[in-house]
Order: C-alpha cells, then structure tokens, then sequence
C-alpha cells in the first residue's frame, strides 16, 4: 500500500520534473538560436534550388509532372531524389514547417516566461540597495563622489536634478544618515520585444490562415467589351470597358497599361474603376491586380480532309499574343491524327507573314509536318488538309490576378508592431540608475552611483554624462 | 545632368581611393612612430591607436566628408537625370549602398573615435564603386510596376542604412578577429570592435526588417501578392534570420567576440547574395526582375 503511494509520488515527480525540462528546453534562447539557424539553413536551399510554382505544388498530377519536364531539365536523374525529400518546395517542407512550428510555441513560452521580469522592470528595482550594490559591478557602471561639500539631502537633490534633466523617472526615499534615489528611464520599451515577439505569432498566423481562408486566380482573362465571373464564393463579375498600352520609344518596353473596367455584384453595378499595375481595384475584400496583357485574332477557317472531302472544322480559331510579336493558336481537329498550329503577326508590315495571312503548321498522325502560307481568301492545300480563310477580327485581353485575402490587414500590422518594437527597445535603451548620498559630518557627503544597462550597451557614456551634468550645479570635488 | 553625373562618379572613385591611401599611409606612419619609440624606451607603456591624430589622419577625414559629397552628387545628378530615386537598376543600388557604408562609416568614427572601422567599410565602397561604374548605363525605362516612386524610394532608403550599417558591423567583426589573434596597437582594442559590431547590427536591423515588409507591401500593390519565394526574396529572409539568430547568440553565454563575429561574417555574406541574387539566381532559375 504504502509502496504503491511513493510509486506514484515517484512517478508524479518524474512526470513534473520531464514537464518542467521540456518547458525550460521550449523556453530557451538557445533552442530559439539553433531553429532560427536551422530555418534560414533550409530556406537557403529554396533560394538556390529549383522552387515548384504554389499553385502545381497543390495538385499532386501537375506536380509529377512538373519533376518530369521542368526539374528533370534543370537538374537531371537527383530530381526523384529531391522531390521525395521534399527540397523542390521547401517552404511547404517538413524540413521547414517543423523548425517553424516549435519556434512559434518557443516564443510563446519564451514570452510567458519573461512576463515576470518584465513586470519587475516595469516596477522598477528597490530604491533602497545595500552598500556592497554600490561597489560591486563592473567599473565603467559606477562612480563615487567623495567629499561633497553639502548635505546628504542637498547632494541627493542636486543628482536627481541632474537624473531629471536627463528625463529619468526618480524615487527617493531617506533615513537619517542616508538618502536613496532610483532612477530609471524608457521602461515601458522594454515590452518592446515582448510585443516584437508576440506580433510575429500574429504574423505567422496571419500568413497560414490567409493562405487556407482566402483564394487567388493569378490568370482572370477577361476580353475587351466582354464580361467575365469571377467565381470563387462570389457573385462578382467583371466587365473589361476599355483596354489601353503604352510603349517606350523601343518598341517592347511597356510604358503603361490599364484597363477601365466595371463590376457587377449579383448582375448589379457596383464599381467603375482604371486598374493599372500598382493600383488595384479593391471591392469586399476581393482585389483586382493588372497582370498582363494580350491581343486575340480570330480567324474564320474551314478545313476539310482532301482524300475524302469531308469538311473537319468550321468556324472562329482564336489566335493569342502575348507581346512576342505573333499571335499562336492551334486547332483542335476531331480526327486525332491532325494537330495543327495557326501562327499570325501583331505587325501589318511583317516580312513572312503578311497582313490578312497566317502560317498554318500540320502535323500528320504519321509524323509528318508541313506548314505553309494560308491567305485570305485563297484555298491552299497543306499536308492533306485544306485550308479556307474568309474572315478575320481581332480584339485585346487583360488578364488581371484576383484574390481575396482576408488575413492581409493583419500581415502589415503584425509587421509594424515588430518593427515599432523593436526600434524603441534598440534606440531607447532602458537605463537604470542608482544613487546613494550618505552623511559625512556635518554639511559633507559621499555620494555614490550605480548604473545598469541592458545586455550589450555600454555604461560609460551615460554615467559620464551624468556626472558631467552633477558637476555642473556644485563645486564638488572628484576622486 | 549625364556629364555632371559621371564627373562626379570619378570623383567619387578617387575619394575613395585616396581616402584608403592614407590611412594605410597613416597606419605605415603610426607603426613606424611606435617601433622607434619602442626601440627607446622599450619600458614605457604603449601608445594606444586611439591617442591622436596625425595630419594624415586629418586629411583623411577631410575625404571622407569630401567624398560623401561626390557620391551624394552623383547620386543627385542620377536622380535629376532619371526624374526618380534610385531604384531602377543595379547601377543605382550599388552607388546608394556605397553611399550608406560611407555615410555610416563616419558616424560610427565620429561615435566610437575610431577610423579603422571606417576604412574596412571604405574597401567595400570602393568595390561596389568599381562594379557601379562597369554597369554604368543610362537610366531605363521604368516598366509600370518600378512607377511606384515613393514606396520604392523608401525601400531604398531603409536598404541603403541597413546594409550601410551592416557593413560597418562587418567590417568590425573582420578586424576583431584580426585583432582576437594579434592585439596590434595601431586598431582599436578588440571589445570596443566587439561593441561596434553589436551596435551596428542593432542600429540596422530595423531597417533591414522594414527593408523587407516594404518590398513585400510593394510587391502586394504591384502583383496581389507580398511573398511569393522567389529566389531574391528568400535570399533577404536567409539574410534576416542570420541577423535576428546573431541578437540573440548575443544573449546567450559565451557568444561574444570570436563566435559572434563569425556569425557576422556570414550573415553580411548572405547580404551579398541577396544584393547580386540577380546575377547568381539567373542561371538556376527563370528570374525576372
Ligand atoms: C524568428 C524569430 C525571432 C525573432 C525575429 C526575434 C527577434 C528578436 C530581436 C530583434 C531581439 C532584440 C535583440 C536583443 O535584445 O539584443 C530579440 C531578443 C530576445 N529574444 Fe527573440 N526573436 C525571435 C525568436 C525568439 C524566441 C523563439 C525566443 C525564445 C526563447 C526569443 C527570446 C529572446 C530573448 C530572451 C531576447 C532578449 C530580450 C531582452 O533582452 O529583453 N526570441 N529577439
């Protein structure tokens, strides 16, 4: 019985003693250390090797895919390699969201832990302290003025005159031998890192709950004069009024491009607006960003297999550009054994394809490819298909990204109390100062102060300014 | 403006070079004063590199303030020329990174009474002068996205003190391991590099965090999105977390001098990759910008 209890004393005891190691080890600075190092190991990896984009990295087919043509390409046979170790998209890696998240919890108990010191600090120390505080310390943080030619009081009043003046806040209290001063000043900064650390637990987790809680279409067309739906849980849609770019004198430079549109909620108009790359349009949380740009050709074609005479197409065939100078399209036959490809010019004065004609590239079941010339109006016969142009029109696209974030708000709080932090914790140093004035006879007193800086800041200057400043108002003598 | 501007790009060059002329002629200068004296009187306690100027000294200063005024004319110039701050091309970073290392070398000398410091930083100066000047090119054309010319300026601004201040800690940490190893007379003593490493990074690591939010609040007006991984991107998050893990190896035991300078090499070095990432990314990945 009794052998059962201290079993689980024993046991309670162990199971406390383990709790209170992890929290010490959850707690430490050191471990905040080696995960920050171990973080900024692994992101540079991300930062040399070949990243998958987000958007494949979600779709499990795409991304193989992505490892096949494009890392393969990049880094040859170690891509199967890399991608099980997950190095082609590090910062959705365990190798990267482990490290991360017990740096999160590390601060959090890091900053729990510190809530008590930093109450005392807003408290501020005892004002009385024993003598031996006074002498011990290193000699840069401390000063004694022997002999001075006044009373203790009056020496205590002319230092605090002096702390004053340098913006400390002073205590006094006084026995009849002795007068104490503490003084100390920018206390309150020093929740600067407490409130720097927590805010970047608020901005991780504005960053993962943005990401899970809000969407994006980086790739929204919408065609000039048309409307399009923006989806998503939306009834938004947008329509694309006019379309306008601009060129620097070289041709290729875009100066300028912007799209006058307007948004419709539930078919309703809601908003006109211009967007332009750096001024979105913001509606409800959902944004419109200006992307890029392209121009549609729509030729009308028939095709029809000359063997057999049966037509295969009829109808539009939508050419794209995208600012290289062609328009490309292909065309998608019903008989698998075609593919081909309609390549046109953005420039009338195109030496190989003129105006009103574009190059129609056929590639046969068999292996076979010919391209040739269809212009307007003239039948041409490519590879066993034969070719009809009879009309064209063309118009411009805008492709803008849309994307809600809920979260973004919090992203450049977060960020602003960080940086609001830890400025006032750097360029306003707490300072802590203590005085002791002690009676040596009649109208003499010895007058000795004590200072403390945080980690790293000197004490030099500001105990020498403080004498400096002490000096100023009495004829003491200084040893 | 282009003429003015090139003058006083040269100008900048040689106050530069001349600036690290003669300090290498004062340190000659002082070396040789101290072995003479110590020759003579081999009891006497030495001279510290703090106590005194020369007149090499002197007109060393004289150069370095002269030579803040070339590169911010040149700078000025620039941006008359260009009709925006200088955030256009690496020609224009390079030139305002030279200015922050300069800038801030002087007020660290001016704080810490010490030019040795200084002059480390001036040799990175000259460096990113000489890579100005072979990517030199008149100003481009701005694509839309770079139209941003306050928020962009800004940013710059925070970079130029952050990696201006981060430099000088750089340059501190490279001769406290000179001095950790030798304790030469002619640089200042080993702590007070010590303090002025620490002190150069707390000074710049608000900047380099408001360096990087600015860019990302850029990024999110220009594209819809403030982080997007690419590479330059996590080479700045690389750099940050480097600075932020050497603060706080400065509040654990025993990671002062040796150590803590290590660390401060390579975190400068990962400052080096993020502001050449476009050179070194390139040719690993398909990089725009
Ligand atoms: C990426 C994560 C972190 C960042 C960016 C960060 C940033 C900072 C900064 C800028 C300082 C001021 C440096 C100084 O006092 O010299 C600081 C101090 C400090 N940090 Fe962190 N920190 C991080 C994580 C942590 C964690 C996880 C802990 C918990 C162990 C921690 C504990 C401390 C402590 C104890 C100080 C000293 C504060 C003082 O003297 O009052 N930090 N941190």
């Amino acid at each position: 019985m009794n052998t059962q209890q201290d079993n689980d004393i024993q046991s309670a005891n162990r199971f406390s003693r383990a709790i209170g190691w992890l929290w010490h080890l959850l707690g430490s600075v050191k471990l905040a250390f080696i995960l920050i190092l171990i973080i900024a190991a692994v992101s540079l990896i991300g930062a040399f090797l070949i990243q998958v984009p987000l958007e494949t990295a979600r779709d499990p087919q795409a991304y193989a895919a992505w490892v096949q043509n494009v890392a393969t390409a990049k880094v040859g046979g170690s891509a199967s390699l890399l991608y099980h170790l997950q190095l082609f998209n590090v910062s959705g890696s365990l190798w990267f969201l482990c490290p991360g998240v017990l740096l999160m919890l590390n601060i959090l108990i890091c900053s729990l832990n510190r809530w008590n010191s930093i109450q005392r600090a807003l408290r501020g120390g005892a004002v009385k302290q024993q003598d031996s505080f006074f002498t011990g310390g290193s000699a840069d943080a401390r000063k004694e003025i022997t002999s001075v030619p006044l009373s203790q009081t009056e020496a205590a009043q002319l230092l605090e005159t002096a702390l004053r003046r340098r913006h400390y806040r002073v205590r006094v209290e006084a026995d009849s031998e002795n007068t104490y001063i503490a003084a100390d000043k920018n206390r309150y900064f020093r929740l600067g890192t407490f409130v720097s650390h927590l805010s970047l637990i608020l901005f991780v987790l504005a960053f993962v709950f943005g990401g899970l809680m809000g969407w994006r279409n980086t790739d929204f067309e919408v065609n000039e004069g048309a409307t399009a739906d923006v989806g998503h849980d939306t009834n938004l849609s947008l329509r694309l009024d006019s379309f306008v770019a601009e060129y620097y004198a070289d041709g290729v430079t875009p100066k300028d491009y912007r799209s006058q549109v307007t948004l419709y909620d539930n078919g309703q108009e809601v908003k006109e607006a211009l967007v332009r790359v750096n001024y979105p349009l913001s509606y409800q949380g959902v944004s419109f960003y200006q992307s890029s740009f392209g121009a549609t050709l729509i030729i009308q074609m028939q095709v029809s297999q000359i063997d057999t005479s049966t037509t295969l197409y009829e109808g539009g065939v939508t050419l794209k550009s995208m600012g290289s100078g062609y328009y490309v399209g292909n065309l998608d036959l019903p008989d698998q054994n075609y593919t081909v490809y309609v390549i046109g010019s953005t420039n009338a004065m195109d030496p190989m394809i003129p105006a009103e004609s574009v190059y129609a590239d056929v590639v046969g079941g068999d292996g076979s490819e010919v391209y040739d010339l269809v212009q307007k109006g003239i039948p041409i016969s490519i590879n066993g298909l034969e070719f009809t142009y009879s009309d064209d029109s063309t118009s411009q696209y805008s492709v803008f990204q849309v994307s809600r974030d809920p979260t973004n708000m919090l992203i450049w709080i977060a960020s602003g109390l960080f940086i609001l932090g830890i400025s006032l914790f750097f360029y306003f140093p707490r300072r802590q100062v203590w005085g002791l004035s002690q009676r040596q006879g009649e109208g003499n007193s010895r007058l000795l102060i004590r200072t403390i800086a945080p980690h790293n800041f000197s004490n030099t200057s500001e105990i020498e300014a403080l004498t400096k400043d002490f000096g100023k108002d009495s004829p003491v003598q200084r040893r | 403006m282009a003429g003015l501007e090139n003058l006083f790009l040269w100008l900048s060059l040689a106050g530069i070079v001349v600036t690290i002329i003669l300090a290498i002629m004062e340190f000659l200068a002082r070396r040789k004063a101290m072995l003479a004296l110590a020759k003579k009187e081999p009891a006497s306690p030495p001279q510290t590199a703090a106590a005194g100027r020369n007149s090499l000294g002197i007109a060393g200063d004289a150069l370095t303030i002269l030579t803040i005024l070339f590169i911010s004319l040149t700078l000025v110039f620039r941006g008359i020329l260009a009709g925006h701050g200088p955030f256009s091309d690496m020609y224009e970073f390079a030139l305002a990174f030279a200015w922050g290392i300069v800038v801030m070398g002087a007020i660290f000398q001016w704080r810490y009474k010490t030019a040795a410091v200084k002059n480390a930083g001036f040799i990175i100066a000259l460096l990113l002068l000489i890579f100005a000047i072979v990517e030199h090119t008149s100003p481009p054309p701005l694509v839309p996205a770079l139209q941003q010319s306050t928020l962009l300026s800004v940013h710059v601004a925070s970079g130029v003190v952050a990696y201006g201040t981060l430099t000088i800690g750089f340059g501190a940490a490279i001769l406290f391991l000179i001095q950790n190893r030798r304790n030469s007379l002619w640089l200042p003593d080993k702590e007070v590099l010590d303090k002025i490493s620490y002190q150069a990074v707390v000074i710049g690591f608000p900047f380099l965090t408001l360096l990087i939010v600015l860019g990302a609040l850029w990024a999110d007006i220009a594209w819809g999105k403030y982080w997007s991984w690419d590479p330059k991107e996590t080479a700045s998050l690389v750099t940050w977390l480097l600075y932020a893990a050497y603060l706080h190896a400065r509040v654990m035991r025993g990671w002062r001098g040796r150590r803590a300078a290590i660390l401060l090499i390579v975190s400068f070095a990962a400052i080096l990759l993020t502001f050449f990432g476009n050179y070194i990314f390139t040719g690993l990945h398909t990089y725009n910008g």
